[in-house]
């Protein structure tokens, strides 16, 4: 692999952002993933090349960790938030459409529930492996998500809930967008959910990590 | 029914705030942070001190209105259907308290704009760190009920709330039927959810035989709990 993006990759996988992040802090002063990628750039990588070869390589490589249990979540959201800085400068790309996007996929917090943190790790992994994610919040009736899967009718949705209280809308909007669009994917996702849940009101899949959500996702494309 | 109520509002350095807790919350159970991690979560803690407006308080039931019985507990004449957790070590209550304790609205605020202004670890360990705030508010509350008790030659069980130790969330609505309008500066959502969202409210059990028992977590069937420490 090129020198940049090896070096790209475990920036990512480090959770080094710029040169001014103090962490990690064995890599204090050294440029991270905002500069590597401008640097990749100006040398002429082409950008799919940075997506796919070192970006998505990194953020594998820290969900391969996660699932084994030898990563954490704040060692994901610090990749993510170095993906993030990366990914800024291929967004030109993205809408010029030299980078293709995997789909659109639309998330929220179902009505009634304001926890948003589970739901907002998901957005952040989703949109590092090439997503466009619509994030609707929390508080989500299931009009909203009807709404903007007619804007999006290729979308696939995600639902998030951590109360026993509001996982039951999960069930009322799944069933919505079931007759509103019956091949449209759904997914859920939350602490008190299973994926025996999942199967009683109707959605394709309960994901209680991330990263196996992400590489499911990819599998279907 | 109009109960007699208390309302505090303890300074954060009258908290004890246990940051191993905040720590294996975080996932690294065995204690072990990162290198670089301590230093955002002491930033934290101290940016945490400036914005959190603890609020707590108490209202008491009248003595011989509270009983259990056949798994269920009955809270002057409102009957809280509990899992057997909750029910067994109330058994010899003899009266009760229902609490209430926030770390205020400010919190709230300060988490997700932390998150949604592009530093999604920060927003993430105050998230973790308000639910232990808010559980060192309940904690300080609790010995404050137990030294009022004591005056009257009584104690106190363990703290329960809603949410844990296999009792539904929905049933938080019948408790803050107990508090008078606005007490603590908490609403409740028809969704059962707190507002400030880092709020902690429950009921504690009085008697003379009453005690602190450690939290029974190996029966429970949920598997993530904030108060898990099977771990």
């Amino acid at each position: 692999m090129n020198e940049i993006l090896e070096k790209l990759a475990t920036a990512i996988e480090r959770g080094k952002v710029d040169m001014n992040s103090p962490y990690p802090p064995d890599l204090k002063g050294e440029i991270g993933a905002d500069e590597l990628t401008k640097k990749a750039l100006d040398e002429g990588i082409a950008p799919t090349i940075i997506l796919n070869d070192s970006l998505m390589v990194g953020m594998g490589k820290i969900g391969d960790k996660f699932e084994e249990g030898k990563a954490f979540i704040p060692d994901m959201l610090i990749a993510a938030k170095a993906m993030n800085a990366a990914m800024a400068h291929l967004k030109p790309y993205f809408e010029s459409g030299e980078i293709e996007l995997k789909g659109d996929f639309i998330i929220g917090t179902v009505a009634g529930d304001l926890h948003d943190i589970g739901k907002n790790i998901v957005r952040m992994v989703l949109t590092g492996s090439g997503w466009n994610v619509i994030d609707l919040g929390a508080d989500v009736k299931a009009d909203k998500f009807l709404e903007t899967l007619k804007e999006y009718p290729e979308a696939m949705v995600g639902m998030s809930a951590l109360l026993t209280t509001t996982m039951m809308q999960m069930e009322e909007t799944t069933k919505a967008i079931k007759e509103l669009s019956p091949n449209t994917k759904v997914f859920v996702g939350g602490a008190p959910l299973s994926e025996e849940f999942s199967n009683k009101i109707g959605a394709d899949g309960y994901f209680p990590d991330p990263n196996k959500f992400s590489k499911f996702l990819a599998s279907l494309t | 029914m109009l109960y007699q109520s208390f309302h505090f509002k303890p300074t954060f350095d009258e908290l004890e705030i246990n940051l191993n807790n905040v720590i294996k919350s975080m996932g690294y159970t065995d204690g072990n942070i990162p290198d670089g991690y301590n230093e955002i979560l002491n930033e934290l803690l101290e940016t945490a001190k400036n914005l959190v407006r603890p609020q707590c308080g108490f209202v008491i039931i009248p003595q011989n209105s509270s009983a259990v019985s056949n798994g269920i507990v009955t809270i002057d004449g409102i009957e809280f259907e509990t899992d057997r957790i909750v029910a067994s070590p109330l058994k010899k209550m003899t009266g009760s308290v229902i609490f209430l304790g926030t770390v205020g609205q400010e919190f709230d605020r300060w988490s997700k704009e932390t998150f949604d202004n592009g530093d999604p670890l920060a927003g993430y360990i105050i998230d973790i760190l308000g639910s232990e705030i808010a559980e060192a508010i309940a904690d300080w509350l609790a010995r404050r009920i137990g030294y009022y008790v004591s005056e009257k030659r009584m104690k106190i069980s363990n703290r329960y709330s809603p949410g844990y130790c296999g009792w539904s969330v929905a049933e938080q609505q019948k408790l803050f039927n107990f508090f008078p309008e606005n007490f603590c500066e908490v609403t409740l959502m028809e969704s059962s959810l707190m507002k400030p969202h880092k709020s902690v409210s429950g009921i504690i059990g009085i008697g003379p035989d009453m005690e602190w028992i450690d939290y029974p977590c190996d029966f429970c069937r949920v598997e993530h709990c904030y108060k898990n420490r099977k771990n």
